[in-house]
């Protein structure tokens, strides 16, 4: 199994400490994307890539922290996921995201970072729902207001 | 007479994901003489086919880990973008603004209002529940304020569901 690790721009120690702890690099073939943190650890790891998307289509199983932008972009390529909030964050918004993931069954959402490799274990045999969403349409109305004089 | 632009704002990662989404629907319905100013805290560069006339980059207005280092850096990234924003506005006809968050946006877009320009803006695509402190702010004067999860109606007295970027 080809394992992606994407923590997008902003720091997620406590996941790659995780990752580390439960061996899973050793297990399993991974690959790691974080900006920040030591990556030595790692045997394949990078900060930052244009082309992510190359990535994404090479891994079986995506661990991603539950960045808007990480997680729609991997749900409209169907992807299977295992979504991590970053609740060490001051703010918890990440939560609500993992929790839309997990109410409409979308992927695995891990809660408890020692459950890591147990779900990497079952998220292949797991069966998902398929994400849509309604395409956005107010483009019209933007372009409407900003030429309008009032 | 000074070119027409529309300034963009908005923060890295989903912020940028959702402006990239956003401008690629939006630029082939723009005349083509309106040109972009881009206000933002990422270091990643936004595909556009309009010219980009000028661009501010700045540090994040708030540190994800500690309120006090937000508390520290503010007054500068206040002071600095009010005075960027002045440049702007002697340089430019601004028509309006558009951001999808976070906080870079706060400071250019109260400064559009005060000039009597368009402010359009999003809640984040990720929030579902709560409403974010940018959304909260920009919420009270914007033009249109798009929410993108329906679930938000509950939050936003005054708000535009037209679907998710």
């Amino acid at each position: 199994m080809k394992i992606f690790v994407t923590v997008g721009t902003t720091a997620f120690p406590e996941l790659l400490n995780a990752i580390n702890k439960q061996n899973i690099d050793k297990i399993y073939e991974m690959v790691v994307q974080s900006t920040q943190g030591d990556l030595s650890t790692f045997n394949n790891a990078f900060s930052f890539i244009d082309d992510i998307e190359s990535w994404y289509n090479w891994a079986d199983v995506i661990i991603t922290h539950a960045g808007a932008g990480s997680v729609y972009n991997l749900l409209e390529k169907q992807k299977k996921l295992i979504v991590v909030p970053n609740t060490y964050r001051q703010d918890k918004h990440q939560l609500e995201l993992a929790n839309f993931v997990k109410r409409n069954k979308l992927a695995l959402v891990c809660y408890d970072l020692t459950s890591l490799m147990a779900m990497l274990e079952e998220v292949l045999l797991m069966k998902f729902n398929q994400y849509s969403k309604d395409d956005f349409t107010g483009v019209n109305l933007i372009v409407d207001c900003l030429f309008s004089k009032n | 007479m000074k070119e027409k632009i529309i300034c963009l704002a908005f923060g890295k990662g989903g912020h940028q994901e959702q402006m990239q989404r956003l401008i690629i629907m939006l630029a082939p319905m723009l005349p083509e003489n309106i040109t972009f100013v881009i206000i933002t805290d990422s270091t990643k560069r936004l595909i556009v086919s309009n010219t980009v006339v000028a661009e501010y980059k700045y540090s994040e207005a708030r540190d994800k880990y500690s309120l006090t280092k937000s508390l520290i850096k503010l007054p500068y990234l206040l002071f600095r973008q009010l005075y960027d924003m002045l440049k702007i506005s002697i340089n430019y006809d601004i028509l309006g603004i558009i951001t999808t968050g976070p906080g870079v946006a706060i400071v250019p877009a109260c400064y559009c209002k005060a000039l009597g320009k368009k402010v359009i803006a999003f809640e984040s695509w990720s929030r579902f529940e709560h409403a974010s402190l940018t959304g909260k702010i920009l919420h009270k004067f914007s033009d249109i304020f798009f929410i993108q999860n329906k679930s938000l109606k509950e939050v936003y007295k005054e708000c535009v569901y037209k679907g998710k970027l």
